[in-house]
């Protein structure tokens, strides 16, 4: 199948349901459109190589359990203070429709990226990205969503300006080089080409390239922007955002890796791969243990873990790139069930303040859902985020990068703390006496099932580095 | 080159006005310019001069035209809030215009003074990001950032005039009209503007 109409197929899936009337045959209609769309990135299993193939499969997967928590009875009651009942009883063009039309445009863009062969494609695909996603993050209305909404826009577009203007310094060499204009630009023609010895204009462009895609994988120091936009949306888009969108910004840094070397400069930005992660794991870890907002804490929970990956990059081993795919893989999963089941205890007991949570275990699916997707998410078996850290340490150990490796264990300890305190207070504790809202079991169905779902991949994508895929 | 010392003139200008009009007309200056330094290289093929064509009307004018409309309706908008004096204003667009140079010499690529211009100008375009608190500010520091990109493209790779037109217009318009819907939801709160109002989220 054309790679064109697998990536416009989930824009199409999220708009043509809204030409039908309201009722439970567009949302039916929602969800299976947005199945079919998930799928389709399978056909292009001769098109694109294996690293694509896998970024494709997350956003399919994230994407389409982000529509269906979406479609739940009540969503969008709660996210409007009741002003809107059922998301398919509204009308079309809608709120509720332009949502969803924005989830579908943002699941496209990001396909658009991992199935680009071209840094130009790649790079209006992350800005797209960042079109759909700065109204979703505002979605809410409120003052502070549309504050973090201007911070995402701001910094990221500048961010983007940086990586532009490295893929120009990028095309100037490979131009030179005796590469087609056509071909500047391909990584697989760049990453084939005899090795060009830039100097300092190719460390630059890749300086400029790293600094402006690590903007939109948030890590340190650019990740301002970060912990508010994936706070404040709606936890459907906070899911996407941290599960994959995060994913798609290291995505675009694997590509850079690729290039880097041809044009001289693979160790400089191996080194400083090595020191974004290592600054961005620590940095975000000593943040969570003082937060007081459990959606806050989870967005630099995704701080320090792009730090992990970006940490395993820089290794510049095999093992290391295994390492940050598996946990790429295992971290996307297990961030988007904690951000779904976050949405399901904010609309059962109005709060993702830490300490409002306690004994949430005993109130049902959401707690312990949550539960569990904040124990993958620390780090232990069976999850694939307990395999990605240990792969990610012993490529550290292999390839005996001590310093940014015992700064990195530091880190991950204090994030595993910062976890655990939550968790050990949902487990424990008397619940909070505030009476759980009037949510009809539809919703409960469609979104705890996205969850359970995800949760699940949290645990399957383990099997990575035994799977024969990546050998 | 006449063109120089306009680019050089209206780049200050993002930095030392204090009205958005005055900004504004700056920032369009500075568009006019690029397309003419771009325009040699994308009248070679048909779809690099199609590609021009729409993204210096959406730059030059649709842009431009929008944020006027908008500030019509809020008056309170139209005056930039700097931060800094102006004498301050005019050293760092001084100091800009002398960075400019410098990374050119790390850089060691080929048409050094044009891409000095071009650097200068995405200098000033991050400049103007921190020196003014009007939101307005920030986006047409965007446009102008999308516009020094344009002239960096137009040196480094003038063998891809389409894809650089269609990358730097893409952000800088994508800011504008995103960040337009924005600002209209926070004018509702504060018609001034002030980029302090957007400081409830710490830590």
């Amino acid at each position: 199948m054309n790679a064109l109409a697998v990536v416009a197929a989930p824009l199409l899936a999220a708009l043509l349901p809204s030409a039908l009337p309201p009722g439970s045959v567009r949302r039916l209609l929602r969800i299976g459109l947005a199945a079919i769309a998930a799928l389709l990135p399978l056909t292009l299993f001769a098109q694109l190589d294996r690293l694509s193939l896998t970024f494709a499969a997350l956003i399919s997967l994230l994407a389409f359990l982000a529509v269906t928590f979406s479609t739940g009875r009540g969503f969008f009651s709660r996210l409007n203070g009741d002003v809107v009942g059922h998301p398919d009883d509204a009308p079309a063009w809608s709120r509720v429709s332009i949502y969803f039309a924005l989830l579908g445009a943002f699941w496209s863009a990001m396909l658009l990226v991992v199935t680009a062969n071209s840094f130009v494609v790649l790079w209006l695909g992350i800005s797209a990205t960042t079109l759909a996603t700065a109204f979703l993050v505002a979605f809410a209305g409120e003052s502070p969503a549309l504050e973090a909404a201007w911070k995402y826009l701001i910094l990221c577009s500048v961010g983007l300006g940086f990586a532009l203007i490295g893929m120009l310094l990028v095309a100037h060499l490979t131009l030179a080089a005796g590469l087609a204009p056509a071909a500047s630009l391909r990584w697989d023609a760049i990453a084939r080409h005899a090795p060009i010895a830039a100097g300092a204009p190719a460390r630059i462009a890749i300086a400029l390239m790293v600094i402006g895609f690590a903007t939109k994988a948030g890590l340190v120091p650019m990740h301002a922007w970060l912990p508010d936009a994936h706070s404040k949306a709606p936890a459907p888009v906070s899911g996407l955002l941290s599960g994959v969108l995060v994913s798609c910004a290291l995505y675009a840094l694997f590509r850079t890796l690729a290039i880097a070397g041809t044009l001289g400069a693979g160790a400089f930005a191996h080194a400083t791969l090595l020191g974004l992660g290592a600054l961005s794991i620590v940095v975000a870890s000593a943040l969570m243990l003082v937060q007081t907002d459990l959606k806050r804490l989870l967005a630099y929970s995704t701080v320090e873990h792009a730090g992990i990956v970006a940490l395993a990059l820089g290794f510049g081993t095999p093992l290391g790139d295994i390492a940050a795919l598996l946990h790429v893989l295992s971290h996307g999963t297990a961030k988007a069930a904690a951000f779904f089941a976050v949405g399901l205890v904010q609309r059962d007991v109005g709060t993702t303040a830490i300490g409002g949570l306690h004994g949430l275990w005993r109130r049902g699916t959401a707690g312990r859902l949550l539960l569990g997707a904040l124990v993958a998410l620390t780090g232990l078996p069976p999850f694939g985020v307990f395999a990605g850290e240990l792969l990610v340490i012993i490529a550290g150990v292999a390839a005996h990068a001590w310093v940014p490796l015992a700064v990195a264990v530091v880190g991950i300890g204090l994030g595993f703390a910062a976890l655990a305190r939550v968790a050990i207070g949902i487990e424990s504790g008397a619940p909070a006496q505030r009476a759980p809202r009037a949510i009809s079991s539809g919703l409960r169905h469609a979104s705890s099932g996205a969850a359970a779902v995800a949760l699940a991949g949290a645990v399957a994508a383990i099997a990575l580095p035994w799977s024969g895929l990546w050998r | 080159m006449i063109v120089a010392p306009i680019v050089v003139l209206a780049g200050a200008l993002l930095i030392a006005g204090s009205r958005t009009v005055v900004a504004l007309v700056a920032y369009v200056v500075l568009a006019v310019a690029a397309g003419a330094l771009i325009a040699p290289a994308a009248a070679v093929a048909p779809l690099a001069l199609a590609v021009f064509g729409i993204t210096l009307v959406m730059k030059i004018l649709v842009a431009p035209a929008v944020i006027l409309v908008f500030l019509r309706t809020q008056p309170a908008a139209r005056n930039l809030r700097p931060s800094l004096a102006l004498p301050l204003r005019l050293l760092l667009a001084i100091a800009l215009g002398a960075l400019g140079a410098g990374a050119v010499d790390v850089a060691n690529v080929a048409a050094a003074p044009q891409l000095a211009l071009a650097l200068y100008v995405v200098a000033c375009a991050l400049a103007m990001l921190l020196v003014h608190r009007n939101l307005l500010a920030q986006l047409i520091a965007l446009l102008a950032l999308g516009t020094g990109i344009t002239l960096c493209g137009a040196v480094l790779a003038p063998a891809l005039p389409e894809s650089v037109e269609l990358g730097a217009t893409f952000d800088a318009l994508v800011g504008t009209f995103i960040g337009l819907g924005l600002i209209r939801a926070v004018a509702a709160v504060d018609p001034l503007l002030d980029v302090e109002s957007l400081k409830q989220l710490r830590g």
